[in-house]
């Protein structure tokens, strides 16, 4: 089995004996990745992050209309506003320095983009973006896990896929297996160290199933990243990361990054978003968060500005909220929202997608509409950016999506 | 983790030198390693992604699979008991709970105090404290801990574990950092071997579950939605249940005014209120069925509990978790149909439904199909070790726990952890296992002693196949496969011959290492 390529580990698994209930494989024969590839940075905010006081729509009166409470002001006089992008949109006034790299070029918005399946449902919506398969759970993989498989690679690098926190991200599921990582500081064996101890350990998952390799994977982590030795961490360019479990986590990114250990995608988490309650305004809970989401990017940016040529950033939520306030000061689930697009190839300083408006007879029961589904935005990185021209693999079904011209082609 | 102050550091021996150990990175030896060929070729089993395959031969013994499964982990002597009592008398012995005088209550209220405490006492202690409710809510954790590891109500615990689990409430959100140690007390514990419905009643009423699922703001003309969709996402009728935004809406309707006294003067605060005033008491339909409205209006929400709790996909809901739970990942189909007779014809008996799975013909077949979560792995470890745990170091058990993941109360979102083993086969998962395993044996946290020596003796082995064999069967109850036998005998032996007497010595020497390679093992990560 040594010896076996990807390529041809594909070809025999077709052959092999399955349980019928197992989902067929939507697999082609691996496409040849291009050369010179994006780094993915994935970062999903979870709980359902309310984009229409991200991405502020100041310019759609309806916007006032159904948050007397929340509304972020149009941009003028004074703090506390929206800053503008464009005449129509502002980004929320915690995101200034999100607004530096929006003016610089880097930094692109989707508004009114999502997907209707699994609506309302924190944990269907977020299944179903993870698998990157709307309202379908034949496949068991996820859609950057699909990539990652779609590609022949001689990367075998245990950190070309890495889940950031103690449970690898539904999107990375696949057969490359993805390094869950919660500390690079505390990823190391303890205890026993000799060498006798650990190679009986290793011989005792010689084996093949899940388990196995991931126990595989686990010490050539370890071992690749002692090997790097990563150590203490000085930022570049005078990068300050927030002190928060986002900033250590794009901080830790950055780290690999720049250890040159092979990393192709990371996934980070950010909770926190499910703002049913005094979310706040101009300041508040939400801003709170928005300005550490702010701070971590603008951080990360900064710190990895000559590699940014070659790395991509994107957020992503799974679902927006209602654009009518309730009662408790807050927002209940809704369906579209935003993603932010961040990198030396993105089409930034602008706001792609079309506004499908939030009069009443625009809104989709009472929700903002989806105007552009998210694989769509995905399916460009991931052909553009990530140079992988296997669209109907990563997303089985997705035909040709028309894109945004979110990013540039290279 | 909420306060800064309090790090890993303090936890795993206090001393410098012990620190400098746990903090240099120790490479892999290169001889180790796996190739690179190796490495690439290997690729994991997407089919296992729904239902991971334990790597080795499935254990045979049917009172060791019903303990794996109904305990936190079998403590010497444990396997032996439940033989004599038999499968059946072991289940009516451990559904009956308050028949097993355990002393656990008394002791845990003598060592974490705030367990005792009212919802009014807890928020004035943490304000008097300006700690956020951390005290309160470390001492429910710890508490938690301790009564996994100790108490002999272990079927008891572990439906704890599943019921704090399926009504998640996030500890560090305010007030519930205080509030949950009332409905762990008042909710979960009083009726997790009762009846689903008047669980399903205490949690509605619950003013943890109230804040944080944020009905008690939940008012007439802006409904909050948050607990109402829950109520039917998660704790009753599933996603597929056949409800509609709307019936979200007339749900969250129905609760308005379902709220929490809090911020006033006089003995209330924390506690339930309905509020006349916020409630909305027009009509309402709920999944098709009228609800009048009107006064008394908190009949309203009483009557959406009572209508879910009765649902045929409320039942089907919590019969196939209850299977997730104890027979596979991915159940049979008929295993969770005859769970779902039974709680539909005992209106939720949760010990009727529990026996139903435990003497089913398909549990029996599903031996080694549950990965242990972290919670578990650690608990195990500790019970089949027979660990000795200082009442003051229990707190630093909690933070391995924090490292793999699973520490209780935790989860932010209202989902609880997940039950299923690709969640946490990871990476970090089994290095923080491994590491768990070396720095118990090598008595890293104090307070917490191994005692290696008398297991020895237990074992009777007198060579290093027979300390293999013994520790197998303490600490696996069962036996190896012959490839993993003979590999970790000849570690013990280390260059003995493995099937010749070894001086008692050298065996007390060696167990520490094997006892860490076991916890390591496969083996040890199943249940």
């Amino acid at each position: 089995m040594a010896n076996i390529s990807r390529r041809g580990l594909f070809g025999a698994l077709g052959a092999l004996a399955v349980p019928h209930w197992f989902p067929r494989m939507a697999f082609a024969a691996p496409a040849e990745l291009a050369t010179g590839t994006d780094t993915l940075i994935c970062v999903f905010l979870r709980g359902g992050a309310d984009g229409l006081n991200v991405v502020v729509p100041f310019g759609d009166s309806h916007y006032y209309r159904n948050r007397p409470t929340l509304a972020i002001r149009e941009p003028g006089g004074g703090g506390g506003r929206a800053l503008n992008l464009n005449g129509f949109f502002g980004l929320h006034p915690a995101l200034g320095r999100l607004k530096e790299l929006y003016d610089d070029g880097v930094l692109a918005a989707v508004q009114a983009t999502g997907s209707t399946a699994g609506r309302h449902s924190h944990f269907d919506a977020m299944d179903f973006m993870e698998r990157g398969t709307p309202g379908e759970r034949k496949l068991v993989s996820g859609w950057i896990g699909r990539h990652l498989a779609s590609l022949t690679s001689a990367n075998d690098s245990p950190f070309r896929a890495v889940g950031f926190g103690q449970i690898v991200q539904a999107s990375l599921r696949g057969p490359v297996p993805a390094t869950a990582l919660a500390s690079i500081s505390d990823f190391h064996l303890q205890g026993f160290e000799a060498e006798r101890f650990q190679a009986t350990l290793a011989g005792l998952y010689s084996g093949s199933s899940f388990l196995d390799v991931q126990a595989l994977t686990t010490f050539g982590a370890v071992s690749r990243l002692a090997a790097a030795n990563p150590g203490q961490y000085e930022p570049g360019n005078g990068a300050a990361y927030p002190d928060s479990d986002f900033g250590s986590a794009m901080r830790q990114v950055a780290q690999i990054v720049k250890a040159d250990l092979g990393l192709e995608v990371a996934c980070v988490d950010v909770g926190g978003w499910d703002t049913h309650e005094e979310q706040g305004g101009k300041t508040g809970y939400m801003a709170d968060l928005l300005a550490d989401l702010a701070a971590g990017l603008h951080a990360f940016y900064t710190d990895l500005e000559d590699r940014m040529g070659r790395i991509t950033v994107l957020t992503m939520t799974e679902f927006g909220r209602r654009p009518e306030e309730n009662a408790s000061a807050g927002t209940d689930h809704g369906v579209a929202s935003f993603m932010f697009a961040l990198g030396g190839g993105i089409n930034g300083g602008k706001v792609h997608g079309t506004w499908p408006g939030l009069a009443p007879q625009a809104l989709d029961e009472g929700d903002l509409a989806v105007t552009t589904e998210y694989r769509a935005v995905l399916a460009e990185i991931v052909q553009k950016r990530l140079g992988n021209p296997r669209l109907g693999d990563v997303f089985p079904g997705i035909g040709n999506p028309s894109f945004l011209g979110i990013c540039r082609e290279g | 983790m909420k306060d800064g102050s309090l790090t890993r550091r303090g936890v795993v021996t206090g001393t410098a030198a012990g620190l400098a150990a746990a903090a240099l990175a120790r490479a892999l030896p290169a001889a180790t390693l796996p190739d690179r060929g190796a490495l690439r070729s290997r690729l994991l089993p997407l089919e296992e992604i729904e239902s991971l395959r334990a790597p080795f031969s499935r254990s045979t013994d049917p009172v060791a699979h019903l303990l794996h499964r109904a305990t936190f982990g079998v403590r010497p002597g444990e396997l032996e008991r439940a033989r004599q009592l038999g499968v059946e008398g072991w289940l009516d012995e451990q559904l009956d709970p308050d028949g097993i005088d355990d002393g656990i209550d008394e002791k845990v209220a003598g060592l974490f105090p705030s367990l005792r405490l009212s919802a009014p006492a807890l928020l004035a202690l943490s304000e008097d404290r300006e700690d956020g409710g951390y005290q309160n809510a470390m001492e429910l954790k710890k508490a938690t801990l301790y009564r996994a590891l100790f108490s002999k109500r272990q079927l008891y615990e572990v439906m704890v574990e599943f019921w704090s689990n399926h009504f998640s409430i996030y500890h560090f959100k305010d007030v519930c950092a205080d509030l949950k140690t009332v409905d762990d007390r008042e909710v979960i514990r009083p009726r997790a071997l009762g009846r689903f419905r008047d669980l399903l009643h205490a949690s509605a009423r619950s003013p943890a579950m109230l804040y944080f699922l944020d009905n008690a703001s939940n008012v007439k003309g802006g409904p909050n939605e948050n607990y109402a969709r829950e109520l039917m996402e998660l704790h009753t009728i599933g996603v597929d249940g056949g409800y509609t935004q709307k019936d979200v809406v007339e749900v969250a309707r129905c609760f308005t005014g379902w709220t929490i006294t809090l911020w006033e003067e006089g003995g209330k605060n924390g506690t339930f209120r309905f509020d006349r005033d916020s409630h909305d008491e027009g009509r309402k339909t709920v999944l098709g069925l009228p609800i009048a409205g009107g006064r008394p209006g908190n009949v309203d929400a009483r009557r959406v509990v009572d209508l879910l709790a009765s649902h045929p996909a409320c039942a089907r809901f919590i019969s196939t978790k209850l299977c997730r739970r104890f027979v596979a990942d991915n159940p049979p189909q008929s295993i969770v149909d005859s769970t779902v007779a039974t709680f539909r014809a005992t209106d939720g008996d949760i010990k009727a439904v529990l026996r139903t799975i435990f003497t089913s013909a398909e549990f029996a077949a599903a031996a080694d199909q549950k990965l242990k979560r972290p919670f578990e792995f650690v608990v195990s470890a500790l019970r089949t070790l027979d660990a000795r745990v200082a009442p003051e170091a229990v707190e630093s058990l909690i933070w391995p726990l924090y490292s793999l993941g699973q520490v209780p109360f935790e989860w932010e979102l209202p989902d609880g952890y997940p039950d299923v083993g690709v969640s946490w086969a990871s990476t970090n998962g089994l290095l923080n296992r491994w590491n768990l395993g070396s720095t118990l044996l090598l008595n890293w946290y104090d307070g917490v002693n191994i005692p290696v020596r008398a297991l020895v003796r237990r074992t009777r082995a007198k060579t290093p196949a027979g300390l293999v064999d013994g520790f197998a069967a303490l600490l696996l109850q069962r036996g190896l496969d012959a490839p993993d036998r003979e590999r970790l005998a000849a570690h013990v032996a280390a260059g003995r011959a493995p099937d010749a007497p070894a001086p008692a010595w050298f065996l007390n020497q060696k167990a520490q290492e094997l006892v860490a390679l076991l916890l390591g093992s496969p083996y040890f990560q199943w249940r």
